[in-house]
């Protein structure tokens, strides 16, 4: 099946700095991936990794500097604003903070049919909210109510019933759960899977809750420094991470049975600056695996399916080599 | 599409429960009916000159006596009023549909052309009101138009610098990039999304202004500035009585009790509005 979104080598820059000596930074550094109708594709990464900078470059919100983004087939990145709007009736996007998404002085029944005034699409906007509001399991009076008169999960349901309103074909969710209790992060999560079985959605789940990557992704991509490092089928890189990053964010991931050896890898020094990206790989002055090679040349992705940015990749099961020979 | 709950009786009922908005409330009522009804209530023609009932003291037939001409005073007072109220009325409209715009443009627009908006707002504010009043009159000669276009030019920069550093505070909130990602148009976004939220306290500052449009209306047609005789405004009364304070102190009161009873209406029921519908500006301005 052909994809419905062709993300290639895109780059973000930013320009930071006092205007004599501007710099550019890169946020996203090449990033190429492809989200086929109907699959769920999640984006990891730590905090400043890029992946709100990419997902926002993806909706056009923000500039693209280099690259392409194909949607439905057409290139959207250089496409003017005025054509791209009616593509944002396919796309959707959610945003972190459930209640600031929402306008404040807006009611809910308003702001989950506000794509239909905005594309001035022809419906019966109340039975639209009562639709809507019911695909999402909220009660039909919350239409009366404004979002500070809401919670987390009752206003992130309705975060989902407006991107759902116009049935995109793509869905982009940034952090879908943030700031939500973890028994309403489930609810959240949940309630995603069916309604992407339900209508067919393509999502983006952009997130650094491993758990969440877990429960709902058919394929994943790891984020580091606005780079992919490793890329593959989520279940396959959960069995067996080729790459030390991958394979430090998952061993840092809270593992419920109590008897089950947790092999933490712990990684030395801070995130390196976006304005200083070491030589070679940029991962080496963090990796316990670290070998010569690696502060030199910088690795090419390998693979098909599976894409891993790394010199050596690890064998299943790996475990950090000891003191002595890290470099 | 969904109904109006009752915040505006509940607001009401609360602007009622503090004295002094309630003494606000009918001063202003008051002022609002005479000026409306001014015609029914006041009996004589305001215009009609008689010199034989020059400065007669107050009686049943001239409830405020006469001023130098012979005309009724409290019918030119009731009348005067409507001046005030429709000054008040228009030339706030204005200051706020055009401050709202230059701050929305400000707040949202290219940094280039909000450096430009500021730097305007700031010259016409480094005048002082009267000195701008002058220079606009001899520009165009004394009338109503030139006490609201002074007015405008006084109120706009203050309004429009509100509204420009809540859209700026706004611009990146998530709400915001919610709706363009949604695919809403820049007016849309400004209309839909940043002006309910920005426009409070604007409201609240402009209903505080008014009582100070009264006063400027009334100072510049005092100065000979505004609304041309024979019309009646509170200003002119004042003039009037003025000059013959010594004989006939009532017309000086005519025109001045208004003035005060309006604006001291307008500031209580203005400040109780405040207190009521943003606590946090209490104490302030």
């Amino acid at each position: 099946m052909s994809a419905i979104l062709e993300v290639r080598d895109l780059e973000v820059a930013f320009r930071v700095g006092p205007l004599v000596r501007r710099r550019s930074l890169l946020a996203v550094a090449g990033v190429s991936f492809d989200v086929r109708p109907g699959e769920t594709f999640a984006l990891v990464g730590e905090s400043g990794s890029g992946k709100t900078t990419l997902a926002r470059a993806v909706n056009r919100l923000q500039r693209v500097s280099a690259g392409s983004v194909n949607f439905e087939g057409r290139r959207i990145d250089t496409m003017s604003r005025g054509r791209i709007r009616p593509m944002r009736q396919r796309m959707a996007m959610m945003f972190q903070d459930p209640v600031g998404s929402l306008s404040p002085r807006m009611r809910v029944g308003d702001a989950v049919t506000e794509p239909f005034r905005i594309h001035k699409v022809e419906a019966s906007l109340k039975e639209e909210t009562e639709r809507l509001l019911s695909l999402v399991g909220l009660p039909a009076d919350f239409a009366n109510r404004y979002p500070h008169q809401l919670s987390g999960g009752q206003a992130r349901r309705v975060g989902v019933a407006r991107a759902i309103a116009l049935r995109p074909k793509l869905i982009i969710a940034d952090e879908p759960t943030a700031g939500l209790d973890v028994s309403v992060q489930g609810e959240v999560l949940n309630l995603l899977n069916d309604l992407r079985s339900r209508l067919g959605l393509a999502m983006i789940i952009i997130t650094h809750n491993l758990s969440v990557v877990s429960h709902v992704a058919d394929r994943m991509a790891v984020m580091y420094l606005g780079r992919f490092v490793e890329t593959g089928p989520t279940e396959e890189i959960f069995r067996a991470p080729k790459h030390p990053y991958t394979a430090a964010l998952l061993s840092a991931n809270p593992e419920p049975d109590p008897d089950k050896k947790s092999a933490r890898i712990s990684l030395p020094a801070e995130v390196p600056s976006l304005l200083a990206r070491p030589a070679g790989c940029e991962f080496h002055t963090r990796c316990p695996w670290a070998r010569d090679r690696c502060a030199k040349a910088a690795p090419r992705s390998e693979g098909r399916n599976r894409l891993v940015a790394c010199h050596f990749p690890l064998a299943p099961n790996a475990s950090p080599p000891e003191k002595e020979t890290v470099q | 599409m969904f109904a109006a709950d009752s915040d505006a009786v509940g607001a009401f009922r609360r602007i009622f429960a503090e004295p002094l908005g309630g003494l606000g409330i009918v001063l202003v009522v008051a002022m609002i009916a005479g000026a409306v009804f001014a015609d029914l209530l006041a009996g004589a023609d305001p215009f009609r000159i008689s010199p034989r009932d020059r400065f007669l003291d107050p009686s049943l037939d001239h409830l405020l006596g006469t001023d130098h001409l012979g005309r009724d005073l409290f019918s030119r007072v009731l009348h005067g009023g409507r001046i005030a109220l429709s000054v008040a009325l228009f030339s706030t409209a204005a200051s706020l549909a055009i401050g709202i715009v230059l701050g929305l443009i400000a707040g949202f627009g290219p940094r280039w052309l909000d450096n430009i908006l500021i730097l305007l707002f700031d010259a016409i504010k480094s005048f002082p009101t009267v000195m701008l009043a002058l220079a606009l009159v001899t520009l165009f000669g004394p009338s109503l138009t030139a006490v609201i276009v002074v007015v405008v030019l006084v109120n706009v920069p203050g309004y429009a610098r509100i509204i420009r550093t809540q859209t700026l505070a706004l611009k990146s909130a998530e709400f915001v990039a919610a709706a363009e990602s949604m695919g809403a148009g820049t007016a849309r976004v400004l209309r839909v999304h940043i002006l309910p939220n920005v426009i409070g306290p604007l409201l609240i500052l402009a209903s505080m202004d008014i009582p100070v449009v009264i006063a400027i209306e009334a100072g510049m047609s005092f100065l000979g500035l505004g609304v041309r005789p024979p019309t009646p405004s509170w200003g002119a009364i004042l003039n009037d009585g003025f000059t013959a304070i010594r004989d006939t102190p009532w017309i000086a009161v005519a025109g001045g009790l208004p003035i005060i009873l309006t604006t001291l209406g307008f500031t209580f029921l203005g400040e109780t509005l405040r207190d009521v519908f943003d606590p946090r500006l209490r104490g302030r301005g």
